[in-house]
């Protein structure tokens, strides 16, 4: 019965239901949190108001998406990082490029984008948090169309 | 065996709570963060930070797995898991003790136990602690109204495995039942994935009144008085406080009974809560639930004993005997807490997330905040709307609710909405004064025309 207990979340269903519509301020800074914090999708409605918030163009499956220069290739999960034998060319997107390990199963970290790797950014059995730099990738040209998905703006 | 470095699983202002403990304890600490987390008061506060995921609370604060995959990775013995998020889940318990990890806490068959409502009022029988009258286990509509029959209109149809009024409704009249079973039943199986549902005796005029519980591993059991939290709104609490001067002497004596009583019968070890609802009318109490974590108001009753509940969990974890008796605890003074969230209350209490521009607390010699904000932090909107709790004492209750009334004309908050207005509003009503309200009195209280103005007024 407490109000952390209850409903984590967004926020509670409740709250919601006198129909006052956002301020430009809050979209603002809806905004803002969405771009910092990785979401894929949000949804907001208030009342009357309804706020839909995605990235330009979705992300492909796991890791972090590629900047042109060259992708970091990052942690889908805290735990112990267990790289697979460096390819020694180009990989396809998906291609599992090693795992983390957590204290009873693993997360794979496959490409992101059809690349090279050019760099580990961890050593084998390192334990790493979410969201940090394993390797960098250097995106082959045909992947270039989903490329620049992380870096897109809010709609 | 001692601990050495714990591991804090949660965020905001009850992390800070807990790095403060730990490190008056001596106990190194490790905090894990969501992304939107990292910059967080407790963050910098941790001897270590640990991301654990992205900002949403569903691939972060309530992965188990990558919580205790980062408390095993960087060396804690224990885990401290707050209130909320996770602190009542026995997977959690299970799995860190899997690990070698202490859970501070109960044991994971007494959180599970307690966890399910229809078991708890149980396990309170069992005990001699009454229940409110009722039906534990209502199969469909027919015998929900049979059930309605026995106990009388109205009665409250809740979920089993529910709390925060999620699958919760009051039926009036046999008419009413067939929608009302559908409709908790369905919300039950959305929020806790449980139609399961069980009904009580409504009670209309109802107070809050729950007994602070510690116990150890040595089979002691003691507890530290009471607080009253009558003042909520949906199920939500906003101000608490001890002792319940509204409540009689012989009532609060019995209750505090029952709940060592209970606490006791289950081997309890750690802090808990036995909540009970006290019916304004007949002049009875009946058991509600057990919280086996620290509660959000725990402050109201450290000021009132002089015990460090924390420091208590902490120690109980490690496996030392509780650190004092029941002869030496003393209940002194009045304390009163209110829970500052970020919410345009006059707007419906609408969530206010953003930057904190200025943050000006007020001070004093009987003046506690526990809190994650300052200025220049911006409010994540992710999470739980509590930017702190403000505590306040006094010799006794008129004493204590002016010194709170001072201290909420002083705190200044620019930049976000809230609740500090309708806080300075709230206390200045005659029958808080006097102490004659119920547990459905604040929504009423919105509900009047002058309210929402002298709200307005208090934004000054």
């Amino acid at each position: 019965m407490t109000a952390m207990g209850s409903a984590p979340g967004l926020h509670d269903e409740g709250e919601r239901e006198n129909g006052n519509p956002l301020r430009e301020a809050d979209i603002r800074h809806l905004i803002k949190a969405f771009r910092e914090s990785g979401c894929t999708s949000l949804s907001l409605s208030l009342g009357s108001c309804r706020l839909a918030l995605h990235p330009r163009s979705a992300r492909r499956n796991g890791g972090a998406g590629a900047e042109e220069e060259g992708a970091v290739l990052t942690a889908p999960s805290v735990g112990v990082f267990e790289p697979a034998p460096l390819p020694g060319g180009p990989v396809e997107a998906g291609t599992v490029l090693g795992s983390i390990r957590l204290v009873e199963g693993e997360v794979p970290v496959t490409a992101s984008v059809t690349a090279t790797v050019t760099a580990r950014l961890a050593p084998a059995g390192a334990f790493v948090e979410y969201g940090q730099p394993l390797m960098t990738l250097r995106p082959e040209p045909d992947a270039a169309a989903g490329a620049k998905g992380r870096q897109g703006a809010v709609p | 065996m001692s601990l050495n470095r714990v591991f804090v699983a949660n965020r905001g202002e009850i992390a800070v709570r807990i790095i403060r403990a730990c490190h008056d304890a001596g106990l190194e600490t490790v905090i894990g963060v969501s992304q939107a987390d990292r910059d967080s008061l407790p963050a910098r506060m941790a001897g270590r930070t640990v991301c654990i995921g992205p900002a949403p609370s569903a691939q972060s604060y309530l992965q188990v797995e990558a919580i205790v995959t980062a408390a095993v990775g960087t060396g804690c013995d224990a885990l401290h898991p707050g209130y909320g998020f996770l602190a009542e889940n026995a997977g959690l318990a299970r799995m860190c003790a899997r690990h070698g990890v202490v859970f501070v806490g109960p044991r994971a068959e007494t959180i599970a136990s307690l966890g399910d409502k229809i078991t708890a009022r149980a396990m309170a029988r069992e005990a001699g602690v009454p229940v409110v009258p009722g039906r534990d286990r209502i199969n469909d509509h027919g015998e929900a109204v049979q059930a309605a029959g026995e106990i009388g209109y109205p009665v409250l149809l809740k979920a089993s495995a529910g709390g925060g009024g999620r699958g919760m409704q009051v039926v009036r009249k046999a008419e009413d039942m067939r929608a009302a079973f559908e409709t908790a039943s369905a919300e039950a199986r959305a929020a806790f994935g449980d139609g399961t549902l069980y009904m009580e005796r409504y009670i209309a005029r109802a107070r809050h009144v729950e007994v602070q519980v510690l116990g150890d591993s040595h089979g002691n059991v003691i507890h530290l008085g009471e607080r009253d939290c009558t003042l909520q709104r949906r199920h939500q609490k906003i101000v608490e406080e001890a002792p319940a001067t509204a409540v009689s002497a012989p009532l609060v004596d019995a209750m505090r009974a029952a709940a060592v009583e209970l606490a006791r019968s289950l081997g309890y070890e750690g802090a808990g809560t036995v909540e009970f609802i006290v019916d304004r009318d007949r002049g009875e109490f009946f058991f509600l639930e057990v919280n086996t974590r620290i509660q959000v108001e725990h402050p109201v009753t450290e000021m009132l004993t002089g015990v460090d509940l924390v420091a208590e969990q902490l120690a109980i974890a490690g496996g030392a005997p509780l650190s004092r008796t029941q002869a030496e605890i003393r209940l002194s003074g009045h304390a009163i807490e209110c829970r500052i969230n970020a919410e345009a209350a006059a707007d419906g209490f609408r969530p206010s997330p953003g930057l904190i521009a200025s943050w000006q607390p007020p001070s004093g010699a009987d003046i506690r905040l526990d809190t994650h904000c300052h200025a220049g932090y911006a409010v994540p909107p992710f999470y739980d709307s509590l930017l702190g709790k403000l505590i306040v004492t006094g010799p006794d209750r008129a004493a204590a609710l002016d010194r709170m009334g001072t201290a909420l004309e002083q705190f200044e908050v620019g930049g976000i909405d809230t609740t500090i207005p309708f806080l300075r509003a709230l206390l200045r009503r005659p029958e808080v004064r006097s102490d004659a309200v119920d547990t459905r009195w604040v929504e009423a209280v919105l509900e009047t025309p002058g309210f929402r103005d002298e709200m307005k007024r208090s934004q000054g």
